[in-house]
């Protein structure tokens, strides 16, 4: 768990902000901040992070189509999908496209750390 | 669900019978709350298992009397002796229910009536309301991690339940392929969200290690979220599957707490599921219950420390079910190979060849270990016989109004399960008796400076290859003069036997027939009962049974029981042409009487025996089988039986063996004094004989028949 | 008995000897038919029962059928035998002086006993083979192994 990099992807500061606070005081590193699919995709390749988390619903390119270019790029991307509730069948795609695991909006801590460490360690 | 009715039978008398034990304990002891938290537990899992099979009534009782247990182990309502009173109606119509799972709509009213009774007990103690009876399998209290285990076995009967005939055939035969079929129960954590996406999880991870047969609850009830914290799946897994590395792999997803995975046997319908491969964890309910008995102090300093089992740690032992008919054939069959393998050491002897010794030796060895094996297989603890005392003796000294403490100590001896099966019925009596006219009521006991409360011990333990059974009381004890009163006037015995009949003789006077009569016993099954039918019962399974009493302090009846129906060990011996086994068990001794040793006094011959003075009997003769005839020296074979003991004088010793006791077809009658017949080496039968039956009434003599050859 | 042969045309009866008289029971009554052998004695039992011998280790009473029907005991020779005969469940040997063969009856060749003969104990017969000028009585086994009355040769036969 120590010092593994994340890459977070969210439209919203607020959100980036939230998780970036509960990433790190549970010890991830964060790598990099994308605000839509295309900055995400973009960025996975140039910093390489250990995970990914991809927010949805996005400008530009959504979430579950960034997960399917970052899958193409690298097969052992680890990436996890963060949704809002009700988006049910959306998160069935996303982990159909290459995604590891889930986490819901509105965060509970713990629960984020208990998916990332399944995924990364 | 028929073929699974067994399984939710079996966990449900379990818990059924936990909540009794925790119930009584908990009437003796009102501060020992960690009963009240067991039975709270006992009863959500009834309520998850009879509402997962279907047993609606079932489910709403236990539901009632968990909302009141919960009640009652938050400190909200007390304890008290109405309270436990209406619990036991409650366990026993949830009994009668299990008993009778076909006609539950005939309970519909007595349920009503006993929810009613439940509710208005805690709607007494004021507060909320109770918590409302959800459908689904679980309530909102969550389970404990003990109660997982029984309800994913519930889980697992009702999926098995829903395969149709194709569906088993189908995997009866991958079975049979290497493919075995495991069912998965997977818990999430509480509070999950999305969860049927972890499920969807779940599937995608188990899918990659077989084919999903079955689901529970179904896909469209998980996808719909129909479910409260767990789902299960029944997997044909493929011929590599690696439990362990699909148990990691489910574990691998988030928000997935517990995972319970075990194997599925659907051979012949008589085989259930195996236990769950994992190691349950360590039971709180276990550990209250050892404190329990540890605390059970009492009058009696002979208090032993008991070896507790905790009866829902099942898991620990790796268990299969068998049908008891392939037992039995398996018994047998090990019966005739003991035999012939004698027959084959006997011609072995002939040919004095090295080789040929030596493996029979082998043989000799392996066949004996077999044999000892196989006896184990019959064994089971006696508990299963104890356990509904506690809560009998309870009613009935309720009903005599005495106070009264039952203390159980060797539960887990292990015995013949025929011998379990037909042992109840005399124990029942024993214990009524002891309730009924051994103890005496409280006003008598403090007059004589006895405890308030009268204590009955009822014990088992092994003594050689015997159970030896005792049921003892501190109460009044047994008036041998009374006792010969009785025994006169009811034409027993004569006046002028009772005038020289010794204490100890007179005492068994109870046991004579016709010595109590059925206006006095009274027996809630309308049988006829009676000290003499406990003592027909038990000698009827080769056993004997002996009362020893003090008045004033006490009596103790004490029941000696083989280990073993089949095999015994006995001494061959010859009495005129015939050839006669005597059990090794009876037997104290063999000696060589000289004619001047033996003394003719009134009642016949009798030798003195280092300062005891022994009957000595010719067995040809009490068999009716000739004569007895003057020698230079007498093989005698000193026996005993119970209190009594006696030589036989016989022609010839002939060596220990052990036999297989055959039963003599139901065509013959009973013959006092033969216990059974055996088949030996050569072929030839002979006879076993009960030496309990030729040594009663204090006389031998069996067998007036003249014997012709 | 006879109630076999709805279907089938004919009975099977094994047919055996005591003194003069013949008797005959049908074979899918009987197991087995052994020469005698030896008899372990069994006391306290009704002086008709021989004792028990060892089939196979199972452990099988003996009836002395001559001493059933108040017969003097029998020389036993060569041709003496023991039918092994299932009764009620039960298996049960009975001491003849010996087997004469396996007859094959037409259903029309068996007739029920005789009303009433004096001196016949009809309750004791289940009905009458007659095989060329051989009348063969079909004792009722279960009766007469089972009642404890004790019955003489006469009783069970028809000749007088």
């Amino acid at each position: 768990m120590l010092g593994k990099r994340i890459l977070i992807t969210d439209d919203t500061a607020f959100m980036r902000m939230t998780l970036r606070n509960i990433l790190v005081k549970n010890g991830y590193e964060i790598a990099g901040e994308a605000e839509d699919g295309v900055q995400a995709v973009e960025q996975y390749m140039i910093i390489k992070p250990d995970l990914v988390t991809m927010d949805i619903t996005m400008p530009n390119m959504d979430g579950i189509t960034a997960i399917k270019k970052i899958m193409e790029k690298d097969p052992d991307a680890k990436i996890v999908v963060v949704s809002a509730m009700g988006q049910k069948a959306l998160v069935i795609e996303a982990l159909n496209s290459g995604a590891k695991d889930f986490i819901v909006k509105p965060f509970q801590p713990d629960r984020i750390v208990e998916a990332l460490q399944k995924v990364i360690g | 669900m028929e073929e699974y009715r067994d399984l939710f039978l079996a966990e449900a008398q379990e818990y059924l019978q936990n909540m009794t034990d925790c119930m009584l304990e908990l009437e003796k002891d009102p501060t020992a709350t960690e009963n009240l938290t067991e039975m709270f537990r006992a009863a959500h899992s009834l309520k998850g298992m009879s509402g997962t099979m279907g047993y609606e009534l079932i489910m709403k009782l236990t539901h009632e009397m968990e909302n009141l247990l919960d009640k009652l182990r938050s400190g909200e309502i007390s304890v008290g002796t109405d309270l436990v009173n209406l619990l036991f109606e409650a366990v026993d119509l949830v009994q009668v229910m299990i008993n009778d799972l076909d006609n539950q709509k005939n309970f519909s009213s007595d349920v009503q009536a006993l929810e009613k009774k439940l509710q208005g007990w805690y709607e007494s103690a004021g507060k909320e309301e109770s918590r409302p009876l959800e459908k689904g399998i679980d309530g909102e209290n969550s389970p404990e991690d003990q109660e997982t285990e029984r309800d994913a076995a519930a889980k697992d009967a009702f999926i098995k339940a829903e395969l149709n005939e194709f569906e088993k055939e189908m995997l009866k035969d991958a079975a049979s392929r290497g493919e075995n079929s495991y069912h998965i129960n997977v818990w999430l954590r509480e509070g999950s969200l999305l969860k049927s996406v972890r499920s969807y999880m779940v599937y995608k991870v188990i899918e990659k290690h077989g084919e999903i047969v079955k689901t529970y609850p179904s896909m469209q009830a998980m996808e719909e979220e129909k479910f409260d914290r767990d789902f299960s799946f029944l997997l044909l897994g493929k011929p590599d599957l690696d439990i362990n590395e699909l148990e990691k792999s489910i574990k691998g997803i988030a928000e997935v707490e517990k995972v319970i995975i075990s194997s599925l046997f659907l051979e012949d319908g008589s085989e259930k599921a195996a236990p769950p491969l994992q190691e349950a964890q360590g039971t709180a309910g276990a550990n209250a219950r050892e404190k329990r008995n540890g605390d059970q102090g009492g009058a009696v300093s002979s208090q032993v420390a008991k070896k507790v089992q905790p009866s829902l740690n099942r898991s620990s032992e790796k268990t299969v079910r068998v049908e008891t008919a392939k037992l039995d054939a398996l018994v047998n069959l090990v019966g005739e190979l003991i035999i012939n393998r004698t027959r084959v050491l006997e011609l072995g002897k002939q040919f004095k060849n090295e080789n040929l010794e030596a493996s029979l030796e082998q043989l000799e060895r392996v066949t004996t270990e077999l044999q000892s094996a196989v006896m184990t297989l019959r064994m089971v603890p006696i508990k299963q016989v104890f356990d509904r005392f506690p809560r009998m003796v309870r009613d009935l000294s309720q009903e005599r109004g005495k106070e009264i403490e039952l203390i159980i100590s060797g539960e887990e001896t292990e015995l013949d399960r025929t011998i379990v099966n037909q042992i109840g019925d005399p124990l029942v009596h024993l214990l009524r008796n002891a309730v009924d006219h051994g103890i005496e009521d409280e006003e008598e006991r403090k007059r004589k400076g006895k405890r308030p409360v009268g204590t009955i011990h009822l014990e088992a333990h092994h003594e050689g290859s015997h159970v030896v059974v005792s049921v003892e009381d501190d109460g009044s004890g047994i008036d041998p003069e009374k006792v010969k009163e009785k025994a006169v006037q009811k034409n027993i015995i004569t006046r002028e036997e009772a005038e020289v009949m010794e204490a100890d003789e007179a005492i068994r006077l109870i046991f004579r027939s016709g010595f109590s009569t059925s206006a006095e016993v009274t027996d809630i099954s309308g049988r006829g009962v009676g000290m003499d039918v406990v003592k027909t019962s038990i000698e009827a399974l080769n056993g004997t049974v002996e009362v020893k009493s003090e008045q004033g302090k006490g009596s103790k009846f004490i029941l000696r029981l083989p280990l073993t129906l089949a095999i015994i060990r006995t001494l061959m011996v010859r009495a005129g042409e015939e050839v006669f086994a005597i059990p090794i068990e009876a037997i104290r001794e063999n000696l060589f009487v000289e004619p001047h040793e033996i003394r003719t006094i009134q009642q016949g011959k009798v030798i003195t025996l280092r300062e005891e003075v022994l009957p000595l009997y010719c067995l040809k003769e009490e068999l009716g089988m000739g004569f007895f005839e003057e020698q230079e020296v007498y093989p005698v074979v000193v026996v005993q039986a119970g209190e009594k003991k006696a030589g036989f004088i016989v022609d010839e010793l002939m060596g220990q063996q052990e036999v297989v006791i055959k039963s003599l077809s139901s065509f013959i009658n009973d013959i006092k004094g033969v216990a059974g017949a055996t088949v030996l080496g050569d072929g030839r039968v002979t006879l076993i004989l009960d030496i309990a039956g030729l040594l009663e009434d204090g006389r031998v003599n069996v067998g007036k028949e003249n014997f012709n050859h | 008995m006879a109630s076999n042969n709805e279907a089938v045309a004919e009975v099977q009866m094994v047919a055996f000897k005591l003194e003069k008289e013949e008797f005959a029971v049908d074979i899918h009554q009987v197991r087995e038919v052994l020469k005698m052998t030896r008899v372990t004695p069994l006391p306290q039992s009704a002086h008709y029962i021989e004792g028990l011998i060892n089939l196979r280790g199972e452990v099988i009473p003996v009836v002395d059928l001559r001493k059933r029907f108040e017969l003097p005991e029998g020389e036993r020779s060569e041709q003496t035998r023991i039918i092994i005969v299932e009764i009620q469940d039960s298996n049960v040997g009975l001491i003849v002086d010996s087997v004469t063969e396996v007859l094959r009856f037409s259903s029309s060749a068996i007739q029920p006993p005789p009303a009433r003969i004096a001196g016949t104990r009809t309750d004791l017969i289940k009905g009458v083979g007659k095989v060329e000028e051989r009348l063969l009585i079909i004792l009722n086994l279960e009766r007469i192994l089972t009642t404890e009355e004790i019955i003489s040769l006469e009783e069970v036969t028809l000749s007088k």
